[in-house]
């Protein structure tokens, strides 16, 4: 075993370690939890043996097992992206909520306080 | 009876006006609005100008955007507002000048009489509107693309200028943030099965309204925006 696997195999083994304690601590769900284990563990198996990556290549019709890793990255690369797109949609509609309530709350709020009402105009003339 | 003064109830009908960075033209807008026309909501977009204060001190029942959040989410704040307020009946207008107010009489009456749930406006039945060329091109791409996706046969996609009832306001959810809110209005009345009604109206072009409106690359950023929001609702 070489330093980068020996490395390699340390690192995916701890970000391992924190995923399970994250799902026991209930800060990951189960599932995506369950998901991210799965990678580290293919990850450290993928260091440890390369020759297994090949494997898995040829019987997918690549020659490669490193092309296979790098297919793969750059799909979860995507996944990513389109996941954290969805996200900031969420975020964005919710952000529209709250800023509508409040516009509306404050305009309630001023007319209720006589600020608002067609009343209180300063008069057609007034200057822009 | 026939006269549509007599069946406009305008004490109940709201004007909301989307604005952002308006400052220069929002008063002359309240004002030209206001003495037929009292219920004038400008919801002021999180505007970095004096918008806000100026649709105020023309008389305009002024809602405030924080921050930025785009035409049609301002849109749908002012319906939620006018709604909470007791309209009867909504009419959208633009904060830009190119809306002459004449045209709104025009406009509520086929919905104020029950003849449709929304009139839109179209500056393509009659000749009074001097569409400049890129924009004429733009436009008429526009319709060719709503009538394909949500099979309505109109003429006129984004023009700013409608009326409507409130059951149509309470009906109807925009959810397209920005420019696209034109397009999803018009899917949403046809997937709600909203009756509606064009009706031609005049649109001036001026320098600041020219300045504003949209270009080739703003209808591509609406294209997108469109699909996206058809995509993830």
């Amino acid at each position: 075993m070489n330093a980068f696997q020996i490395l390699g195999i340390s690192l995916t083994g701890c970000f391992a370690l924190l995923t399970v304690l994250g799902v026991a601590r209930r800060r990951l769900r189960p599932v995506p939890g369950l998901a991210w284990a799965l990678l580290w563990v293919a990850a450290a198996v993928a260091i440890a043996r390369p020759e297994l990556t090949v494997i898995v290549a040829q019987s997918l019709g690549i020659v490669r097992g490193a092309d296979l890793i790098f297919y793969l990255a750059i799909l979860g690369m995507f996944v990513g992206f389109f996941l954290v797109y969805v996200r900031l949609r969420r975020l964005d509609e919710g952000l529209t909520q709250v800023v509508r309530r409040l516009a509306i709350a404050e305009a309630r709020h001023r007319i209720e306080a006589g600020g608002g009402e067609p009343a209180a105009r300063e008069g057609e003339s007034a200057a822009d | 009876m026939n006269d549509p003064a007599t069946l406009v109830p305008r004490a109940s009908t709201f004007i909301v006006i989307p604005a952002y960075n308006e400052a220069p033209t929002i008063g002359a807008v309240v004002r030209d609005l206001l003495p037929g026309w009292p219920r004038v909501v400008v919801v002021d977009d999180g505007s970095t100008d004096r918008t806000a204060d100026t649709a105020a001190r023309a008389g305009a029942e002024v809602v405030r955007h924080a921050v930025n959040r785009g035409q049609g989410a301002a849109l749908q704040t002012g319906f939620d507002y006018c709604l909470a307020a007791g309209a009867r009946f909504l009419v959208t207008f633009d904060g830009d000048g190119q809306h002459p107010s004449e045209e709104l009489e025009r406009l509520v009456e086929p919905v104020a009489a029950g003849r449709c749930d929304i009139a839109l406006g179209s500056r393509f039945l009659d000749a009074r509107s001097d569409v400049p060329a890129l924009r004429r091109l733009l436009l008429k791409a526009a319709v060719i693309f709503t009538r394909v996706v949500s099979g309505l046969r109109v003429t006129d996609t984004h023009n700013g200028l409608r009326a409507l009832t409130r059951d149509a306001a309470e009906r109807l959810e925009l959810r397209a943030d920005r420019m696209a809110h034109a397009s999803e209005l018009l899917d949403q009345i046809s997937s709600l099965g909203l009756s509606w009604a064009e009706v031609p109206v005049r649109v001036r072009y001026t320098r600041h309204s020219r300045a504003k409106g949209q270009r080739g690359l703003d209808a591509l950023r609406v294209l997108v925006d469109y699909v996206l929001n058809r995509v993830f609702r």
